[in-house]
């Protein structure tokens, strides 16, 4: 396969997971797993629908209750992360009078984006749009944007500041084939540019496969793991997966198919 | 206050003459615009249903009030609807039920207790002003009360509208934020309930949800960012207060009716407008 290496790990920070469960009114949605994942490290997480994937985002972002521990270290010891997120499914209102210019001031709290918004303030944001290309989208409104240009500005959002660890979920759900291949190629630049984690947790297996260093299969406990190849040949991925994934995970082949699952 | 009086009574109008129409004047000015900008967030927060809720919910209040001091029940009446605004919030969090579903139990549940209540002995007519309103009949001193309102709006637009609006384009991109949804939306909606209480003589049940929800939704229509959106709102909320107290004046009419008809005007206008933008 042929993968785009740009992992820059320091080697210094980690994220460390340790027999991490989660339950919703009595049904298990993961039991007792360990992960970890290094600065500059690009981590798939994969596996069926209720297999348990975005519990682990979400445990990890504090928003359901779990047990287990989630620690972070960087060189300077232990210390707790800031996490960027891109929700799945986001559901902006249509009519939002928003625009995007608001909506980056908004989401790093500055609390006057009512009252005024000074041309400094303005440049700041245009150069925050310039990291994901959307500089052009400035004085949209949010409501009006298509997917993929929505896509890019809620990631210019949830890396701003730069996170120690950005959270993907679902990232390329609204996006066409080629639209697949730019976001994950951006996510690779970015991850360059600012060292962090990214997670991503996607159904879209061929496409991501092609950007990962590391893919956990997950349904409930880990399934398999490693790198996207040894994955994807398992036997466990062709027992979890079904065999429709399995001919065509060794191959490049279009995205769509997996899009739909 | 004489300031105010001297310098209405220097404009070439009839009704300048009148002690009432003055007082009227200033607390639609106040009212109106206050309640426009509120509305913003009422509607970008899907919460139309909410303030209607409210609005229906002060018969109840007033019942209740009226059992502890038939003098001024409004202390009471703000204490239930803030007890119901967080009850609501809390309903709503706890059980994930749908939001439209809930309100219209509420809505139904306190109205008609409400009702039920004011109606014993078969004397409900002496409470009708609560149903319709009635601006004119505003004192100078209750002029304290909308400055009470307005400076509520203030303090919560200086220190939460941007989280609430932040919430209204997407509540899940409050992930990893540090900000509790809940809290935002529990005192927005304790928002809602004391301007809806301290106003709701004088606006009237009926009518209230109307200058929330028209302002705001023909100032989103054409509203470029969000500071236009809320200007643009707090404009069309003035300019049909004023126009609507005007036209009741010389119609004699309800004020609170020829407000709401102005600002359903106006918004009929803005769609118009949007649509004609479109085809050209």
């Amino acid at each position: 396969m042929n993968k785009a290496h740009c992992a820059t790990s320091c080697g210094g920070c980690s994220t460390v997971i340790r027999s991490l469960s989660v339950e919703y009114s009595g049904r298990r949605a993961l039991s007792e797993i360990d992960l970890s994942f290094s600065c500059g490290e690009l981590a798939a997480i994969i596996g069926p629908n209720g297999g348990g994937k975005t519990s682990i985002l979400k445990s990890i972002l504090g928003e359901i209750p779990y047990s287990g521990k989630i620690d972070f270290c960087n060189i300077s010891g232990k210390k707790k992360p800031r996490i960027g997120y891109l929700p799945q499914k986001i559901a902006v209102q249509k009519d939002s009078p928003v625009s995007v210019c608001d909506f980056l001031l908004l989401s790093e709290a500055y609390p006057f984006t009512w009252l005024h918004v000074s041309k400094k303030r303005r440049e700041m944001k245009i150069k925050q749009l310039e990291i994901v290309s959307a500089e052009n989208l400035i004085d949209r409104r949010i409501g009006e944007l298509s997917g993929g240009e929505l896509q890019r500005v809620l990631l210019a959002a949830s890396i701003n500041p730069p996170p120690d660890i950005l959270l993907l979920d679902e990232p390329v759900t609204a996006l066409d084939s080629k639209g697949i291949d730019i976001f994950y190629e951006l996510i690779c630049s970015l991850r360059k540019k600012f060292h962090m984690t990214i997670l991503v947790v996607s159904h879209d297996i061929g496409a991501i496969a092609k950007h990962a260093d590391k893919m956990f299969l997950i349904n409930e406990k880990i399934i398999a793991q490693g790198t996207p190849s040894e994955v994807l040949s398992s036997s466990e991925f062709r027992r979890e997966m079904g065999e429709v994934y399995f001919k065509l995970s060794g191959t490049k082949t279009d995205h769509h198919i997996y899009g739909g699952f | 206050m004489q300031f105010w009086y001297t310098f209405i009574e220097m404009l070439p109008f009839e009704w300048t003459e009148y002690g009432f129409m003055k007082t009227a004047l200033l607390a639609v000015m106040i009212i109106s615009p206050a309640i426009a900008l509120t509305g913003t967030m009422v509607v970008g927060n899907r919460m139309s249903f909410f303030s209607h809720v409210i609005g229906h919910s002060a018969l109840t209040g007033l019942a209740v009030g009226l059992l502890f001091s038939t003098a001024d029940p409004r202390p009471v009446m703000i204490l239930f609807a803030i007890i119901l605004a967080i009850a609501i919030n809390i309903f709503l969090s706890l059980t994930k039920a749908d939001g439209d579903t809930v309100m219209g139990v509420f809505a139904s549940a306190t109205t008609a207790l409400g009702i039920a209540l004011l109606s014993r002995g078969g004397s409900f007519s002496k409470y009708t002003v609560y149903l319709i309103g009635d601006i004119l009949s505003i004192t100078p001193s209750e002029i304290v009360y909308l400055a009470v309102i307005l400076a509520s709006v203030i303090f919560f637009w200086v220190f939460l509208a941007g989280r609430i609006s932040l919430i209204s384009v997407e509540p899940s991109l409050l992930y990893g934020k540090k900000i509790n949804g809940f809290i935002v939306k529990t005192a927005f909606s304790i928002l809602v309930a004391l301007i809806v209480i301290l106003s709701i003589k004088w606006v009237g049940i009926l009518i209230i949800n109307s200058l929330f929800i028209l302002p705001a939704a023909a100032a989103r229509i054409h509203a470029k960012n969000l500071r236009s959106y809320f200007a643009l709102s707090a404009i069309i909320g003035l300019v049909s207060g004023i126009a609507g107290l005007m036209i009741s004046y010389y119609s004699e009419s309800s004020c609170g009716a020829a407000v709401v008809l102005v600002s359903a005007g106006i918004y009929a206008a803005a769609v118009l407008l949007k649509q004609i933008r479109r085809r050209i």
